[in-house]
């Protein structure tokens, strides 16, 4: 076994949170895997894993936002061989890309935030139990929800925008029933209403929100 | 929703409750909740369990889940 195999088996459960979480920090996977006083201990295991090709770190923008983890081709391959088949291709120009949107990083990290609240929840909570999770690229063009344009106060014409989910959470509790989240930031909503005429203030006021992540739990409750 | 302070909250509450009127589909007001809950600070319970949110067109608060 080379030294980095060995590595690998050290890591294997960072490995695996990042297959299915796809992107995360160091304090996510602290909070999700370890006790709050092993973050250097994560740091560390993250470091070794980046230098051995499994893990891509995005690039920051700045040194005050926080390093974004992603697995790398080899990475994916690691998981799939520990049972967790990440979704979607992998392509190192794309991750790029992503991260030099600072919304997506920032959109990202709030996102699985709720994601990890929601794991950290079925493990914590007796009688609660996290059926299914999905992530935004696990739902892409599964679910979405459409609207005619002109409610976004949009002129451009009468195209139907359709919204997709960034992330879905189902919960059983006491088998009685699905309790089902789909989470859904409202960045796109406000960079429309942002985009259309309003007066100047209006729109300083929603492109300040639009900074922000937001999200619409949409709640479906089956009994 | 989650902003991070209730007037925020209050103020895309108000929006998506315009939406609704607009489509005549209040009744899906309650699927949509409001609240200003940081998701990387607050704990699970507090995020899922404890009554912070507010329903469209609502004026009480609940939570995410409701155990029965």
């Amino acid at each position: 076994m080379s030294p980095q195999a060995q590595r690998l088996t050290g890591t294997a459960r960072i490995i695996v949170a990042l297959a299915e979480f796809g992107y995360l920090t160091a304090h996510q996977i602290t909070t999700l895997l370890y006790a709050p006083s092993s973050l250097a201990y994560v740091r560390k295991q993250l470091n070794a894993l980046v230098t051995a090709s499994v893990v891509l770190v995005l690039p920051r923008h700045s040194v005050t936002q926080p390093r974004v983890y992603t697995l790398s081709g080899k990475g994916r391959n690691a998981a799939a061989v520990l049972g967790i088949e990440p979704v979607k291709r992998f392509r190192p120009a794309e991750e790029r890309d992503k991260a030099d949107n600072l919304y997506f990083v920032q959109h990202t990290i709030a996102v699985t935030d709720v994601l990890i609240g929601a794991r950290l929840l079925s493990q914590t909570v007796p009688g609660i139990v996290l059926h299914r999770m999905y992530t935004e690229r696990e739902l892409k063009r599964k679910i979405y929800v459409e609207y005619p344009e002109t409610l976004a106060e949009d002129t451009r014409g009468n195209r139907t925008i359709c919204l997709e989910p960034d992330a879905s959470v189902h919960f059983c509790s006491k088998g009685n029933g699905i309790t089902f989240f789909t989470l859904k930031s409202t960045a796109r909503i406000l960079q429309n209403a942002a985009s259309s005429k309003k007066s100047q203030a209006t729109r300083r006021m929603q492109e300040a929100r639009f900074t922000e992540n937001c999200f619409i739990p949409r709640r479906f409750r089956l009994r | 929703v989650i902003t991070a302070t209730d007037q925020l909250a209050g103020t895309l509450k108000r929006w998506t409750e315009q939406v609704l009127r607009a489509v005549a589909q209040q009744e899906l007001g309650e699927q949509f909740l409001f609240g200003s809950v940081d998701p990387a600070t607050a704990s699970p319970t507090e995020m899922f369990l404890t009554p912070v949110w507010q329903q469209a067109f609502g004026d009480s608060k609940t939570p995410l889940l409701m155990l029965e």
